[in-house]
Parts: structure tokens; C-alpha cells; sequence
């Protein structure tokens, strides 16, 4: 090769590189396809399906007959506990059974309600028209390629008394690395025909320990018997007591009233960011001198709580848990069982810790909520939650509905109307079915 | 010329290039090369020296291809670095190798090179994928050498220390975020960052009779932090990595034969302290939707990746027609495990496997009197696996292959003037399979490159200019972005778009070169642009051009 070669070895280098370049090619977009099973080796990711077979509760069987109610033609509600996860519907055939197919490994919650129409009430004794509304939940575990098959058995509603109505567990994260969550609340309602009184009332949430924990720690090994004891509900060290001597804080048929972690105008003292105005909360909750005391609103009885974050109480801002109530007489009734803490961090993680036993005889109302899966903070991202959550005893299955994002409300469903107008609201025990986002306090301090 | 004016030449583009150095530049470049490069795909690094004088690090990844930014071909170095040598060591990392390798053989090659570097560099623009550093300023001081021990060895080394200052960073502190692997945490933010990397390597290869053995250790370290930001981003990386190797010398065509074992155990540690600004965790798995995942300062995010790779290879090496031929080949192993946090730090959340095989070749001999021909080839092919702690089975199959040859022709025109042309091929193939989401992917693509430099010499002075060229054509198919989520369309769809787009890259550079009390100095300013020559708007495809600019400034103590 010579020195005038040079020039040309280049030019050919550049040609080369020109035409590759101005090659044919393309790149196509394609949709998703269901990847056919030849593609697939026997270790690959699997689907399989639920089958749920849904019935009714011997309880209520005879008023379902009564009522002419069959199973066939109910929809069916598949909800899972992940996250980005879209709930699925189907129908149940004559025999009452609906499919759901193509679905991962995971724990799904089944949810099914059934109204009954006009005619159908009109067949039931007037003792039974209080069960308007069938409903039922049921847990299931999926471990593709194995399918599997559930029944859920629904019960008819029984309005109960006071009950708990509403949940509002904003948490807006913009001011502080805790949040802003003191504007958060609970409200109950008197769902019966005559006055109740809230003196004494105790009211509590459920350990997130009962309900999940770290893979370590698996439903089927940790705290299983209390999940599912039917005879108590465990109660964190969180239990609070209305005060009152027996007629002090009556509420009427149809009223709704709050309790608040702060009796404040949270849209004063945070303005801007979505929160309520709660001074005319009835309840408040009180904890140390940092605490702001609102004088119109009577304080809680802390009977095992103690002063809560920064003094201010305890947020309602929890998920993977139950809020219940429960009668006067229960706070007497209460026993400690241990319980292990299966969540945390090491050392606390794996220890064993205290829960507060209330008989399930004592119970008022129960309210079992886990995080809405379409929250961008969606909460418990590394736990797993169990099935059942709890025991159907208590609730049926839980409503996925926490979003500490939104300025919601997560209010129970309005049923019917009494004659003198009163809202009924829904209460079959499955919260899955009973509750739904609403605008807040539309029953209590933004009442017309 | 005289020495002076050589000094006044090499401050004057020094001042001149300096002058037009924009205030940024970014990690995970990658030029298009035959040789295999070291574990970063950081322009920091792989513009600092002739890509050759990396392919032998023992830090260069096992079975993993990461998938870097489109950039030109580096220069031959003209008046920066030795020609390449050849070897199974060279090409190979082949420590055994070594002693015999780096010593002269044709016309310009040294037993003994020398060489300290003071870089800085930045890049910025858009023509980005989401995991990319939207801006990078690097500093970095690096240092190259090979000398014959005794009579009998010979050592290589090299050091990098540099710090990476980003005004605006990425969605993750991943140092790599695109390899082999599907699995990258990110998040919602882009703080300022730094980054701090020490890198030292080192191999020593000694003649035993017809034996030689070899022995090369690596460590790489980093840190890195957000930088005012009311949030901390905070981890570290760290990547140990040895090799060690054998070869037999034969008695005919000068035929030498080896084998070779190599290990790395790369842990990389991330935090997120989001007190007072709280973030969402987005997990990128394959092409399912990322689903944010809330970090407070109640509930603070730690993420470690344990990176195992071990392979072990074969070499051998033959004379003939004038050529020296080498052939390396070697199959490994890679296993990748990512945890979460540290309650339960004792299970994966994410888990990749991967084997794969490399080959490579190198072919050199010289052209007549004054010229040498380099031709290096390598064929790189991995298949892996992954599975997620959530669902049983394989989530995800995934492959990668690359191909890739290159020529470097060097020729002496005149006792003043040389030329050096490079030019070659690269073949890339990714495919995926998310069998969660039941969507694929397949992206091939295809990238010709060329460059040439020119250098003349004035007295004890030279001068040196030139220019290369990368262009990618893309055939194959990717998941249509329109109806997926808002994670998906944020953080993957852009990515594939961008790996799927008809891409250009074009550098020029410029080196001047003196001698300050017999040593050599020089200078050198490089200018790179990449852009898209084809736009997808549906794919969402990013838009724009990246630049970099680069100044180095080099001696041989």
C-alpha cells in the first residue's frame, strides 16, 4: 500500500459506514398479546383462575327464600391487594358461581352485594324489611398454575345502632416530614329508630400485627388464631372513651356527629391545603399540654392511649386495620393477650407484644379498611395482608379505599330512607361493600 | 518550532477550548467500539485514553451489557498513546498473558508507557433516555502505565479519581441504570448531586520457561449525594473484581495457549432520607407500571444490589502471514439480587440470573514499511432470567447479544506526517419478554462507525486533528406506548424510544502536543453532538441533541 492508497481506503471506510447506516430497517409498535403457552417454559410466571361460589348464610337463608332472592346474576367484585391492580367484575350463573381467569399469584378479596327490589321486600314479614341488602365478602388465595375455588356466603343487612358512618384519613405531606394529619376524623351515626347515647362508648382500632405483616412473619404461622377468634376483636394500645355519665351526649335517630384528632379550622391553620374545618367537631381527642384544647368540643378518655404524636392524638390516617366501637360495659370486659409484633424494625420485630381483648358480643360496629392500591403512596410496600383479614364474625372483607392523598371522605353507603326521612345506611359487616368515597361530613357538620 | 512555541501552542488551545466549555456533561456514554469497555460507561472515563487501554481491566462487566448513550468513536490518540498492542491480555484481560503481550513488535510499539491526565468535561440536552443525567460537569485525574519488571515481568496499571457534579440528576441514583438487568429503583425527583470515584487497577504478568502466569485486581468506589436539596439522596458503590490466568508457550507459529478465571462482587447501596420532602418510589420491573410507592421519614427507603459474577475463559494466540492472531473466549455467570429495606434485607425482592459468552479477536501485523493494521472483533451473548419476590416463576426472559468489529489502520506518511483511520461495525440485540404484563420487545440495532486523525510534527512539537462518525439504524419491535400508564410512559416508553430511534454522533477533536525538558505534554479539546434523525412522537421518543465537551491535559513523566 502506497501513500496515495490512503485516500481511498478512507473514502471506502466512509461508504461502508454511509450505506449500513441508510440501511432498511424500522422498528414496528406492537399492542399486548397474550404470550402463547408454547413460548412460555413450565417455570414462567402462571395464571390461573378463581372460581366463587356464592350462597347465602344459614342465618339469613329463609328471608332470602322468603324474598325470592337467587344467586344466580349477582356481580362479583375482584379486588387485590397490589399495587396498580383494576378490579374485575363477574356474574354468577344459575348455580351461583363466577369465574375469574388470567390472574397472577396473589391474595384476592371477592365483594358481592344484592338490593332487593321493591316486590321482594314486599314478600318479607315486616320484622325481616330491615334486610333490604344481601352482601358478603370472601378471601382467596391464588398459587398458579392450581386454580381455586371459594364460596362466599352472603348475609343480609341488619342496620345495628350506632355505627361508625365516616373516615377521613388525609395526610397531606407538604409542610412537614410527618404530614399534616391532624385534620383527620371519624364520624359515627345513629343508624337505629330511637336516641342513643354515647357516654362510655369505647372506640379503638385493630393492630396492624393482627392483619399482616413482613414476608417473614406469614399470616398462616403469626397471630392466625386471634385474626380469626370470633368470640373477641383485639384492639391496639389505642382506646379511647367517650365521656359522659350515661345521658350526657345523646344523638338522635338520623344524626351523625364527630370526632376529631383537633376540634380546629384545619383550613386556617393550614391553609391551602385541602383540609376541614372541624371547631365544631362535637369529640376531640386530647393529649399533652401541646395539644390544642378546643373548649366546645369534650375531650376523649384516653383509657389506653397515650398522648399520640407530637402530643396532638393519633391520627385516623391508619390502613391493614379495623376501627370498631363497642358498648360502655366492654371497657370493664377487657382482657391483654399477646400478641407478635410483625412488623417494624429489628429489635421490636418479632418480639412479642400486648393487645386489648373486647368480647365480640360487645361490639357496636366495625369498620376494616386497607389502602386504595391507586394512592402513589400506596402504604404497606413491602407487608403482606393476610386472608382472611379478619374474622367474618367481624368483617367480611375489608374496603381498599385509604388514600392519604385525597382530601375524601370514605362514608358509608346511604341504603334507604325511613318514612320520616332519615338516611339507613348500609351495614351488611363487609366494608368492601358498605363503604365508598363521599364528599366529608355531609351527614354531620356540613348538614343543611 | 521551538519548545517555547510548543508550550504556547498547547496553553493557547488549552485558553481557546476551555473558553467554549459549556457548564455540563453526564454519566453512561458509550462509544462505539470493537473493544470491550470497563465497567463505567462514564464519558468521564472512556474519553480519557485510547479505548484500548481499557479493554484489559479486570472491572470490565461479566455477562452484562450496558446500554449506553450514542456517542462517535474516541480518537486513535495519535499523539496521546501508544499504538495498540495486541494480545490476549489486550483484548482479553487475559492476565497470564500479560508479560508476553506488551512487549514491541512492530514498528512503534514501547515497552514502556507513561501517562498522567487532567480531564474536564461536560454534557447536557435532551436527547436523553429518563435514567440518564439530564446535565454532568466531571473532573477527573487519571493516569495510564506499562513497564517491564526484572527481566522476566511486567506490570499495568492505571488510576481514575474524578467527581461528577449534576445540576439536574435522574429519576434514580443507580450508578448504571440500563444493563441487563430489568430491575432499577427510581423515584419522583432530580436533585443536584455529586459523585465521587476512585478507581485503581492493576496487573502484573511474569515469563516462567515456557509458562506464564498473571494476576490483575481492580477496585472501583463511589459515594454519592443530593447536594441542597430538601431531600438526601445518599449510597455507595463499590466494585471489587480479580483476575488470574495461565498461558503455555508452543513451539510452532509462536502459538501460545492460556486460560484465565475472573471475579467480581460489585454491592451497591442506595438511600433515600426524604425529611423534609417526601418522595414516591417508582420500582421499574420489566414493562409492568411502576407503581409509586410513598417514602416519608417514617418510612425511608434503603436499596442494596448484590452483583455476583465469576467466568472463566481460554486464549490462544498464533503467528502466521505476518499476523499475530488472537482468539479469547470466556462464559460466566452473573447473578444480581436487589433488596429493599432492612427488615427484609434477608429475602431479594428482585432477582436476575444471567449466562453468557464472549469471544473475541484481534488480528495485527504491519502494512508495508510504515503502516499497522489492528483488527479487533468481539461477540458478546447473554441470556437471563428474572423473577420478582411477588409472583412465582420467570417474570421476565431476557436476552442480549452484541457483535462488533472494528480496524484501526495507522500509516506514517512522512518523517512528520501520520494518518490513522478507524472504522467498524456494531450489532447490537436486546429482547425482552415481561410475561407479567405479557409484552416484548425486540430492539436490533445496527451502528457503523468511522474516524480518522491526522497529525504533523513541528520540531518537538505536533499537532493533531480529527473526526468520527456513529450512526445507529434500529429494526424490531417495542410495546406502543399509548393507553400505558403514567409510570410507564414516564420512565420505559421514552427508553425504548430512544433505543429504537435512527441516531447520529458525530465528535471532533484536536491535540497539540510538545516537549517541556523532554517531556511530553499535550492538549487536547474534543467536541460531541448526537441527535435523532428520525422522530417518533407517539413512542415519546426524546427530542433535542446531546453535546459534550471535553479538555484533557496530558503528560509521560
Amino acid at each position: 500500500m502506497t501513500i496515495r492508497r490512503m485516500p481511498v481506503v478512507l473514502a471506502l471506510c466512509a461508504m461502508i459506514a454511509a450505506a449500513s447506516a441508510c440501511g432498511a430497517g424500522g422498528v414496528t409498535e406492537t399492542g399486548g398479546t397474550t404470550l402463547a403457552d408454547t413460548t412460555k417454559s413450565p417455570t414462567t410466571v402462571q395464571r390461573a383462575a378463581i372460581a366463587v361460589t356464592v350462597n347465602f348464610g344459614s342465618a339469613d337463608a329463609v328471608v332470602a327464600g322468603t324474598a325470592g332472592v337467587s344467586r344466580s346474576e349477582l356481580t362479583v367484585r375482584l379486588t387485590r391487594d397490589a399495587p396498580g391492580f383494576t378490579p374485575a367484575t363477574a356474574t354468577t350463573d344459575a348455580n351461583g358461581v363466577a369465574r375469574f381467569s388470567g390472574l397472577l399469584d396473589g391474595i384476592y378479596q371477592l365483594s358481592v352485594d344484592r338490593v332487593l327490589t321493591a316486590t321482594e321486600l314486599a314478600r318479607l314479614p315486616p320484622a325481616d324489611r330491615d334486610a333490604s341488602i344481601f352482601a358478603g365478602g370472601a378471601s382467596a388465595v391464588l398459587s398458579p398454575p392450581a386454580n381455586t375455588a371459594t364460596t362466599l356466603s352472603l348475609i343480609a343487612a341488619r342496620r345495628g345502632s350506632l355505627v361508625i358512618s365516616e373516615l377521613f384519613p388525609f395526610n397531606n405531606p407538604l409542610t412537614t416530614h410527618l404530614g399534616y394529619n391532624w385534620g383527620t376524623y371519624i364520624e359515627l351515626y345513629n343508624n337505629a329508630d330511637t336516641t342513643v347515647y354515647l357516654d362510655g362508648v369505647l372506640i379503638f382500632k385493630t393492630p396492624l400485627t393482627l392483619h399482616g405483616g413482613w414476608p417473614e412473619y406469614p399470616c398462616d404461622q403469626y397471630n392466625r388464631a386471634e385474626r380469626l377468634d370470633s368470640n373477641f376483636l383485639y384492639s391496639s394500645s389505642v382506646v379511647h372513651q367517650f365521656p359522659g355519665n350515661g345521658r350526657d351526649f345523646p344523638l338522635q335517630p338520623g344524626h351523625a356527629t364527630v370526632l376529631a384528632v383537633d376540634a380546629l379550622n384545619h383550613n386556617a391553620a393550614a391553609p391551602g391545603m385541602g383540609q376541614l374545618d372541624l371547631s365544631g367537631a362535637e369529640f376531640e381527642q386530647i393529649g399533652s399540654d401541646a395539644d390544642p384544647d378546643n373548649p366546645f368540643a369534650a375531650n376523649m378518655i384516653r383509657v389506653y392511649a397515650g398522648t399520640g404524636a407530637l402530643g396532638r392524638g393519633y391520627p385516623y390516617v391508619g390502613a391493614n386495620i379495623a376501627h370498631a366501637i363497642a358498648l360502655p360495659v366492654a371497657r370493664a370486659a377487657i382482657t391483654t393477650a399477646p400478641l407478635i409484633n410483625t412488623y417494624g424494625t429489628p429489635p421490636s420485630v418479632g418480639t412479642i407484644g400486648t393487645a386489648y381483648r373486647i368480647p365480640r358480643s360487645l361490639i357496636l360496629d366495625v369498620m376494616a379498611v386497607f389502602y386504595s392500591p391507586d394512592e402513589p403512596g400506596y402504604g404497606n410496600s413491602s407487608g403482606v395482608t393476610c386472608a382472611p383479614f379478619m374474622a367474618p364474625a367481624a368483617d367480611r372483607a375489608p374496603a381498599p379505599l385509604v388514600n392519604t392523598r385525597r382530601s375524601i371522605a370514605i362514608s358509608r353507603k346511604t341504603l334507604t330512607r325511613s318514612t320520616e326521612g332519615r338516611e339507613i345506611l348500609q351495614r351488611t359487616r363487609t366494608s368492601a361493600r358498605d363503604f365508598e368515597y363521599a364528599t366529608p361530613l355531609r351527614r354531620s357538620l356540613k348538614k343543611q | 518550532m521551538s519548545a517555547r512555541a510548543g508550550v504556547l501552542l498547547v496553553a493557547g488551545i488549552a485558553f481557546a477550548s476551555t473558553g467554549a466549555v459549556p457548564r455540563v456533561l453526564a454519566a453512561q456514554d458509550g462509544t462505539a467500539s470493537g473493544w470491550g469497555r470497563a465497567v463505567d460507561a462514564s464519558g468521564a472515563s472512556a474519553s480519557a485514553t485510547a479505548a484500548w487501554m481499557g479493554a484489559w481491566s479486570p472491572l470490565r462487566p461479566i455477562v452484562d451489557q450496558s446500554r449506553g448513550l450514542l456517542r462517535a468513536p474516541l480518537g486513535p490518540g495519535l499523539l496521546m498513546a501508544s499504538a495498540p498492542m495486541a494480545g490476549a491480555f489486550v483484548i482479553g484481560g487475559a492476565p497470564g498473558a500479560l508479560a508476553r503481550d506488551l512487549q514491541p513488535r512492530l514498528r512503534g510499539d514501547t515497552a514502556r508507557f507513561g501517562d498522567v491526565r487532567i480531564r474536564y468535561a461536560n454534557e447536557a440536552g435532551s436527547y436523553r433516555r429518563p435514567l440518564d443525567m439530564a446535565q454532568s460537569t466531571a473532573t477527573q485525574v487519571a493516569g495510564t502505565g506499562f513497564a517491564p519488571v526484572g527481566s522476566r515481568g511486567v506490570v499495568m496499571g492505571s488510576f481514575v479519581l474524578d467527581r461528577e457534579q449534576h445540576d439536574t440528576s435522574s429519576f434514580t441514583q443507580r450508578v448504571s441504570a440500563y444493563g441487563s438487568s430489568p430491575f432499577v429503583v427510581t423515584d419522583s425527583v432530580t436533585p443536584p448531586m455529586q459523585r465521587t470515584r476512585a478507581r485503581l487497577e492493576g496487573a502484573l504478568g511474569l515469563r516462567l520457561g515456557g509458562f506464564g502466569v498473571g494476576l490483575s485486581a481492580g477496585l472501583e468506589s463511589r459515594e454519592h449525594y443530593s447536594v441542597d436539596f430538601p431531600l438526601r439522596r445518599s449510597g455507595r458503590n463499590a466494585i471489587p473484581a480479580v483476575a488470574a490466568g495461565i498461558e503455555r508457550v508452543l513451539p510452532w507459529y509462536g502459538a501460545r495457549v492460556g486460560a484465565f478465571y475472573r471475579w467480581s462482587e460489585a454491592n451497591e447501596t442506595n438511600s433515600l432520607n426524604p425529611n423534609p420532602l417526601s418522595t414516591n418510589v417508582y420500582q421499574v420491573q420489566g414493562y409492568d407500571e411502576p407503581v409509586g410507592l410513598l417514602v416519608t421519614a417514617a418510612n425511608q427507603l434503603f436499596v442494596r444490589n448484590e452483583k455476583r459474577a465469576t467466568s472463566v475463559g481460554g486464549s490462544f494466540e498464533l503467528a502466521i502471514l505476518g499476523a499475530r492472531v488472537i482468539v479469547v473466549h470466556e462464559q460466566g455467570d452473573r447473578a444480581e439480587d436487589q433488596f429493599f429495606n432492612v427488615v427484609v434485607a434477608k429475602r431479594a425482592t428482585d432477582i436476575w440470573r444471567a449466562t453468557g459468552q464472549s469471544t473475541r479477536l484481534q488480528v495485527q501485523r504491519s502494512v508495508g514499511r510504515r503502516g499497522r493494521l489492528n483488527v479487533v472483533g468481539a461477540r458478546s451473548s447473554l441470556v437471563g432470567r428474572a423473577s420478582r419476590r411477588d409472583l412465582r416463576g420467570i417474570a421476565i426472559d431476557a436476552s442480549d447479544a452484541s457483535t462488533a468489529i472494528e480496524a484501526d489502520l495507522r500509516w506514517t506518511l512522512s518523517p512528520r506526517w501520520e494518518a490513522a483511520v478507524i472504522s467498524g461495525m456494531q450489532q447490537q440485540t436486546s429482547r425482552r419478554t415481561d410475561y407479567v404484563v405479557e409484552l416484548r420487545s425486540t430492539i436490533e440495532t445496527t451502528t457503523p462507525f468511522v474516524g480518522g486523525e491526522l497529525s504533523r510534527q513541528f520540531g518537538r512539537s505536533a499537532v493533531a486533528a480529527g473526526a468520527s462518525f456513529a450512526a445507529v439504524t434500529p429494526s424490531g419491535s417495542v410495546p406502543i406506548a399509548v393507553g400505558k400508564g403514567t409510570s410507564y410512559r414516564r420512565l420505559i416508553a421514552p427508553m425504548l424510544a430512544y433505543e429504537s430511534a435512527d441516531t447520529r454522533a458525530f465528535a471532533a477533536w484536536a491535540t497539540a502536543r510538545t516537549a517541556v525538558r523532554a517531556m511530553p505534554v499535550w492538549v487536547s479539546a474534543r467536541v460531541d453532538r448526537a441527535s435523532a434523525a428520525s422522530a417518533r412522537v407517539s413512542r415519546l421518543q426524546p427530542g433535542g441533541e446531546r453535546t459534550q465537551f471535553t479538555v484533557t491535559m496530558g503528560m509521560r513523566p
